[in-house]
């Protein structure tokens, strides 16, 4: 049996199946169509170091290392120099919450020290962590990183990206959620005893 | 930075909804989060609980705002103008309870 477009197309009886077929066609032409015009195709792909252009900067990852350790997390035995209410304001979490994400993040691929073509130690992933909090606790602009922890504009809103996902996809489902029928019953029965039964919860919103 | 937040008293955050800042005003970002189409598809909140105010049991819970929000039957926020002792007393109690969200925000 013939099942190529053209001959569903002139067969007259089945009048559902030629329909379907137009539309079909229709539609894969005006989705490539679409694919060919859209930003996606067109913006270049991220290629990282490409032998024959620009050197990278010399940036020397560990002097950043190095001064992030020290300000924030303390090293070779010293105390950090800023202490718990700084790195909370800087971060906007309490050091626990960013040990936690760190640790879970830090064996993932996208995050993981590298090793590049020349044989350098790429940065740390603590440097990554960080610089994408500040990024997101102050909203700042990614540049500004690059003085501080020595990771380029673009490595710092890749990481970022990469570590927002992240943090949605692990710790979403846990944290995110609705209540479960015991926290709900807790929930009212606490809300009717401070006088208003049936509120499930406070909603309000900021700018 | 625009958040829509939804708490309780131990700052556990059930609902959160972030934007960009300037992109939503107050109402479109009620009606562009997910929580208030969870509810207007029937979702959310659940209607196997209830509760006896004023008389008449009622099945849909509701949440508390304060007074931008538009009059919708599953938020309850206060009296813009109390007057009565009756009006006075419960916008004290909303505040009150309210506060939780407050403080949640001040947090974050």
């Amino acid at each position: 049996m013939d099942l190529s477009a053209e001959t569903m197309l002139e067969d007259t009886d089945d009048f559902h199946v030629s329909f379907a077929v137009v539309a079909h066609l229709e539609a894969l032409r005006h989705w490539r169509k679409r694919t060919r015009g859209s930003r996606v195709q067109r913006r270049r792909r991220y290629a990282g170091s490409v032998a024959g252009r620009q050197p990278n900067t010399r940036r020397n990852f560990r002097s950043g290392l190095r001064a992030s350790l020290r300000d924030s997390f303390g090293v070779t035995g010293q105390p950090p120099v800023y202490d718990e209410g700084d790195f909370e304001r800087r971060f906007r979490v309490p050091r626990s919450v960013f040990f936690r994400i760190y640790n879970t993040v830090t064996d993932r691929p996208f995050l993981a020290q590298r090793i590049n073509a020349t044989g350098r130690l790429q940065a740390h992933p603590l440097q990554k962590v960080g610089a994408a909090f500040r990024v997101i606790a102050y909203g700042e602009a990614t540049d500004r990183i690059d003085e501080y922890v020595r990771l380029s504009a673009s490595t710092t809103a890749m990481k970022m990206r990469d570590l927002m996902r992240f943090i949605v996809d692990e710790f979403g489902p846990t944290y995110l959620r609705s209540p479960t029928p015991e926290e709900q019953q807790r929930i009212l029965a606490r809300n009717a005893e401070r006088g208003l039964p049936g509120s499930i919860s406070f909603l309000d919103c900021s700018h | 930075m625009v958040m829509d937040t939804l708490c309780d008293e131990y700052f556990w955050i059930w609902n959160l909804f972030v934007r960009c800042p300037g992109s939503h005003n107050d109402l479109i970002v009620m009606h562009v989060s997910l929580l208030y189409l969870s509810v207007t598809n029937g979702e959310w909140p659940p209607r196997i609980y209830s509760f006896t105010a004023n008389g008449p049991t009622r099945t849909l819970l509701y949440y508390l705002v304060d007074g931008i929000y538009r009059q919708f039957a599953f938020l309850v926020s206060l009296f813009p103008n109390p007057t009565t002792e009756v009006e006075l007393t419960f916008n004290r109690h909303q505040d009150a309870l309210r506060k939780d969200v407050a403080r949640c925000c001040m947090l974050c």
